[in-house]
C-alpha cells in the first residue's frame, strides 16, 4: 500500500496576534496519485493551507490550529516533527530563483539525494530520473542562470522528485511565467501526475491553465471550502468563480457562455463535442466591420497631438547587438497601450526610457511635443510601477508611503492630505492607512504601491508586468481606475487576458522591433500570431483557427459573435 | 554591478582548471602571508602577481574593472587616512594641510599634516587588502560553487558553514539588483537617494534597508524551506561526489606553497628572536638581512 495520501480533518489555525481563524474547519480528502487545484481571491486561507501542509504550521509559526493533518503514514503533523514531514512532502513555490542555489542543473537535482547520504550511483540514476519526469533529461549540464522561467521551475520540482517525494505541494508556481514557460511546466505536471503516480497539491490563481489536468477543484474564501469538486464537475455552475473572480478554462466558459451542458476544460475537449453535434458547421467571419471586444474603447482623448512621442530611438546594452534601432512611435492621450513579446524583446527598457529613467544612444522622447528636462518626467507628469511593487514600499506604513512622493516634491500640508485622501479612497485602503506595509497581503501591497505613484496625480502611468502574481479582481481593479480616470497607459504584460480586456492597443515586440501595432483583438488571427513573439494563444484562439475561422478572435465574447452571426 | 560580475569566467584558463582545494590553500597561505610580511616592496610584488593571475585566467575587463574601482578606492582612503591619522612615534611631518597657527581648524586640530610612517604604514594596510581581494575574486571568478563546495569539504570546514559562504555567492547578484531597483523606485518617488549631508546618507540607508530586510526575509523563508525538504541539516552526513585526485602539477604546487609558508614563518621568527635580542648566529646574517628587506 502506498503512503503518498493526504487527509485533513476539521482544520482551523488562528495566527498569532490574530482573534479570527485564518482556515475554518477546512477537510480534505487528497488520495495516491491525485492532482487537487485550490484556487479562492487572495487572502482566502490558501497559502496558510499549504503550511499547514508542510510542517511549518504549528512547528514554526506559533499561533493556534486544531484539527488532524495526515500525510501518509504519519497520523497527525502536529505530532511528528518537521523533518518527517519534509521527508513525505516536497514545496515548490512561486519564484524558482528563490530555490535553486546553484549554478548546474546537475548540483541542484543531487542536493536533496546527496543529503540523505545514497551512493553516487544511486544519485545519478535519481537525477536522471527526476530530470527524464518533467522533460529536462537533456539539460543535466546546463547552468541553471541560462535556462527560461519554466525551465527553472522544472529544474525544482526535479529537486523534489529526486529527493523522492510523492507528495508535492505547490504554491502559485506559474504566477511568474512568461506564456511560453507556463505551457512547458503544465506539460510537465501533467506528466508527472500521469505517469508518475504523485499526488499534487496545487495552489493557484490561473485556474484557466491548469485546470486541464487536474482531478479536483477546491475553492476557498474567507478561510472555508465552498466547493470540492472532481474536476469535470466543477465548472458547472461558474456564478462562484465570476463572484470571486476567479479565472476559468476558457472552453468550459465558452460552453456555457454557449448554453451547452458540457464543460470541456480544454480544447482537445471541445473541438470534438462542437463537431459531433455539428454546432459549428456553419460558423462565418464576422464582418470587417465589426466591433472590438467589450473593454477596449479607444481611449479619451485626440489622437492629434501624441502624449508621448518616441522619435527614432536606437538603445544598447551592448554595443554589438543594439536593442532598438531608430524606433519612433506616438501614444496618443488616455490611450491604453499594452506592450507584449518574448522575455528580452525590449519592453522594460522601452518603459525605461519612456520614464526617463534610461537615455537614449540616439534620438529622444517627447512628452506633450516637448523634451522634458532630466528629472522632470517621474512624478506630476508620470508614474511607473515596477515589475516587483514590493520594492517600491520604502516606508513602514501605508500613509507614510503615500505621503512620500509628495513630501520629497515640497506639497504644502494642507494639499498633501487632500491628494493622499484621494489616492486611499481610489484604491480602496483607507482602512489600512496605519498599518504595516509589510503587513499586507500582496494585493494590498501592490494597490499601495499604485496608490502612491497616483498621489502626484501624473497623466501617464506607466506598468511593467503588473500581472504577475496578482488575482484577476486585483489587475481588474487597477484597470478600470485608470480608464475611468482618463490616463494614458503604457504596459508591459504576459498576460494575454488583460492586453485583449483593458488595453486600446496593443504593441506585440520581437527582437527590438515592433512587430504589431494595432488594436488587440486584431492581431489574434493565425497569419499574424507568430510564436516568435512568446505569446501562446488561448482556448478560444485555438477552438476558432482549428474550425478555419481567420478572422480575429481573442475571447468568448468575440468567439459568441461570430457564433451568432453564423 | 549586474548578475554576472559574480559568475564564473567562461573562458577556459589553467587558473580555471587547477583544482579548488588548491585555489583554497594558496588563498589561506597568501593569507598568512600578508599578515607577516611588512614590506611595502614584497606586498607589491603579490599584487603584480596576484593581478598577472587573473590576465592569466583570462578574467573579463568589465569585472576587472569594478576590481580596479573598488582596489583604488579601497587603497586611496587606507593611505589617506594611515597617513593622516597616524598616531604611532616616531611620526615625521611630510606635508602640511592645515597649519598649527590657523585660526580655528588649526587651534582645534592642533593642525594636519601627512606622516611619512602613516603614509608608509597605509600602503603596508592598503596592499594588504589589494592582494587579498585580487586574490580573493580570482578564486571566485575561477572557480564553480560545487567544486568549491567539494574543496572545502575536503579540507574539513564544517558542512553548513562551507555550504552558507557558497549559497550567499549566489544571493549576493539578487541583492544587489535589489538595492537597484529600490534606488530607482526612489527616483520614481522624487527621493534623491544620492545628496551631499550627514543625515541624508543614513536616511537613504534606513529607506533602502525597509524593502531590502523584508524581501531578505521572505526569500531566506523559502530558501530555507526548500533546502530543509530536500533532506538539509548541518547534522547530516552528507554525501559529496568524490573529488578527483589532484595530479603532480597540482600536487607539487601545493607543497611549495606549504613549503614557502614554513619558510617565511621561519625566517620571520628568527628575525624577530635576533630584532628583541634573544638569538643571534653570525651564520643567519643573509637571512636577518633578507628578512629585513622584504620580510
Amino acid at each position: 500500500m502506498s503512503h503518498h495520501f493526504v487527509k485533513i480533518e476539521n482544520l482551523s489555525y488562528t495566527y498569532p496576534g490574530r482573534s479570527e481563524p485564518t482556515l475554518k474547519n477546512v477537510s480534505l480528502d487528497v488520495p495516491d496519485g491525485s492532482v487537487m487545484l485550490i484556487t479562492g481571491p487572495t487572502g482566502c486561507g490558501k497559502s496558510t493551507l499549504m503550511k499547514c501542509l508542510s510542517g511549518i504550521i504549528p512547528h514554526e509559526s506559533g499561533g493556534v490550529m486544531t484539527g488532524r493533518v495526515q500525510i501518509g503514514h504519519l497520523k497527525d503533523t502536529r505530532r511528528a516533527d518537521i523533518h518527517s514531514i519534509t521527508e513525505k512532502v516536497g514545496l515548490v513555490f512561486q519564484n524558482p530563483d528563490e530555490q535553486i542555489f546553484t549554478s548546474i542543473v546537475r548540483d541542484e537535482v543531487a542536493f536533496g539525494p546527496e543529503n540523505r547520504g545514497l551512493p553516487e550511483s544511486v544519485t545519478e540514476s535519481l537525477i536522471a530520473e527526476a530530470l527524464a519526469s518533467v522533460g529536462l533529461a537533456e539539460a543535466l549540464d546546463r547552468r541553471t542562470d541560462e535556462l527560461s522561467g519554466g525551465q527553472k521551475q522544472r529544474v525544482v520540482i526535479a529537486g523534489q522528485l529526486a529527493v523522492g517525494h510523492d507528495i508535492l505541494c505547490m504554491d502559485e508556481p506559474f504566477s511568474q511565467m512568461d506564456p511560453r514557460g507556463a505551457a512547458a511546466l503544465r506539460d510537465a505536471l501533467g506528466l508527472l501526475a500521469r505517469d508518475h503516480n504523485k499526488t499534487i497539491i496545487l495552489v493557484e490563481h490561473r485556474v484557466h491553465e491548469v485546470a486541464g489536468f487536474a482531478d479536483r477543484v477546491v475553492i476557498m474564501e474567507n478561510g472555508e471550502i465552498i466547493l470540492d469538486m472532481d474536476a469535470a464537475r466543477a465548472f458547472d455552475d461558474l456564478s462562484v468563480y465570476n463572484r470571486l473572480g476567479l479565472n476559468v478554462p476558457q472552453s468550459a466558459e465558452l460552453f456555457a457562455r454557449m448554453g451547452f451542458k458540457e464543460r470541456p476544460l480544454d480544447v482537445s475537449d471541445a473541438l470534438p463535442l462542437l463537431r459531433e453535434n455539428g454546432r459549428v458547421k456553419n460558423i462565418k467571419p464576422p464582418p470587417a466591420d465589426k466591433e472590438p471586444c467589450a473593454g477596449n474603447s479607444t481611449g479619451h482623448g485626440s489622437r492629434d497631438k501624441p502624449k508621448i512621442g518616441i522619435e527614432n530611438i536606437t538603445f544598447y546594452y551592448n554595443k554589438t547587438e543594439p536593442l532598438f534601432e531608430n524606433l519612433s512611435l506616438d501614444i496618443f492621450p488616455g490611450e491604453r497601450v499594452a506592450v507584449m513579446g518574448a522575455n528580452g524583446c525590449g519592453k522594460t527598457t522601452l518603459l525605461l526610457l519612456v520614464a526617463g529613467l534610461l537615455k537614449p544612444r540616439r534620438g529622444r522622447v517627447l512628452y506633450d511635443g516637448v523634451v522634458p528636462k532630466p528629472g522632470a518626467v517621474l512624478g506630476s507628469r508620470a508614474g511607473f510601477l515596477l515589475q516587483n511593487p514590493d520594492l517600491m514600499l520604502i516606508r513602514e506604513t501605508v500613509i507614510e508611503e503615500l505621503r512620500f512622493p509628495l513630501r520629497n516634491s515640497r506639497v504644502p500640508r494642507e494639499k498633501m492630505d487632500v491628494m493622499v485622501r484621494s489616492s486611499l479612497d481610489v484604491m480602496m485602503i483607507e482602512p489600512l492607512k496605519n498599518d504595516y506595509c509589510f503587513a499586507l497581503s500582496r494585493g494590498q501591497r501592490l494597490r499601495t504601491a499604485v496608490a502612491s505613484l497616483l498621489t502626484p496625480d501624473p497623466d501617464i502611468i506607466l506598468l511593467d508586468e503588473p500581472t504577475m502574481g496578482q488575482d484577476r479582481n486585483n489587475i481588474s481593479e487597477m484597470m478600470d481606475h485608470f480608464e475611468r480616470m482618463g490616463k494614458t497607459l503604457l504596459f508591459s504584460t504576459h498576460d494575454l487576458a488583460t492586453a485583449v480586456c483593458h488595453a486600446t492597443r496593443l504593441l506585440v515586440m520581437k527582437k527590438g522591433c515592433i512587430h504589431y501595432d494595432g488594436t488587440p483583438k486584431n492581431y489574434f488571427t493565425p497569419s499574424l500570431f507568430t510564436p516568435e513573439c512568446a505569446l501562446v494563444p488561448c482556448d478560444v484562439m485555438k477552438i476558432a483557427w482549428n474550425m478555419g475561422v481567420d478572422a480575429p478572435v481573442a475571447t468568448v465574447n468575440d468567439f459568441i459573435s461570430i457564433w451568432s452571426g453564423a | 554591478m549586474n548578475k554576472s560580475l559574480l559568475g564564473v569566467n567562461t573562458a577556459p584558463s589553467p587558473v580555471k582548471r587547477l583544482d579548488a582545494r588548491v585555489k583554497l590553500l594558496g588563498l589561506f597561505c597568501v593569507s598568512i602571508l600578508v599578515v607577516i610580511i611588512d614590506s611595502p616592496v614584497t606586498l607589491g610584488s603579490f599584487s603584480v602577481l596576484a593581478l598577472l593571475l587573473h590576465a592569466a585566467a583570462r578574467t573579463e575587463t568589465r569585472k576587472l574593472k569594478v576590481l580596479f574601482i573598488l582596489l583604488s578606492v579601497a587603497l586611496w582612503g587606507t593611505v589617506f587616512s594611515q597617513a593622516v591619522f597616524y598616531a604611532g612615534t616616531p611620526r615625521t611631518a611630510i606635508l602640511t594641510i592645515i597649519p598649527s597657527a590657523t585660526d580655528v581648524p588649526g587651534r582645534l586640530t592642533g593642525g594636519v599634516f601627512i606622516f611619512k610612517e602613516g603614509f608608509i604604514y597605509g600602503i603596508v594596510q592598503g596592499l594588504r587588502f589589494l592582494v587579498m581581494t585580487t586574490l580573493g575574486m580570482l578564486v571566485v571568478w575561477t572557480t564553480e560553487p560545487r567544486d568549491m563546495l567539494a574543496g572545502m569539504l575536503r579540507l574539513r570546514v564544517p558542512y553548513a558553514q562551507a555550504f552558507m559562504l557558497i549559497t550567499s555567492f549566489r544571493f549576493i547578484p539578487i541583492l544587489l539588483e535589489e538595492v537597484n531597483s529600490i534606488l530607482i523606485a526612489m527616483r520614481i518617488k522624487g527621493f534623491r537617494a544620492l545628496k551631499y549631508g550627514i543625515i541624508h546618507p543614513v536616511r537613504t540607508a534606513v529607506y533602502i534597508m525597509n524593502p531590502l530586510l523584508a524581501n531578505l526575509v521572505r526569500k531566506s523563508g523559502f530558501l530555507a524551506l526548500s533546502v530543509e525538504c530536500r533532506g538539509f541539516s548541518p547534522s547530516v552526513s552528507r554525501v559529496v561526489q568524490k573529488p578527483k585526485s589532484l595530479n603532480m602539477p597540482e600536487t607539487a604546487a601545493a607543497l611549495i606553497m606549504v613549503l614557502i609558508i614554513v619558510s617565511v614563518v621561519s625566517a620571520k621568527v628568527i628575525y624577530l628572536l635576533y630584532f628583541h635580542g634573544l638569538y643571534y648566529s653570525s651564520s643567519l646574517r643573509p637571512l636577518y638581512s633578507f628578512a629585513k628587506n622584504y620580510l
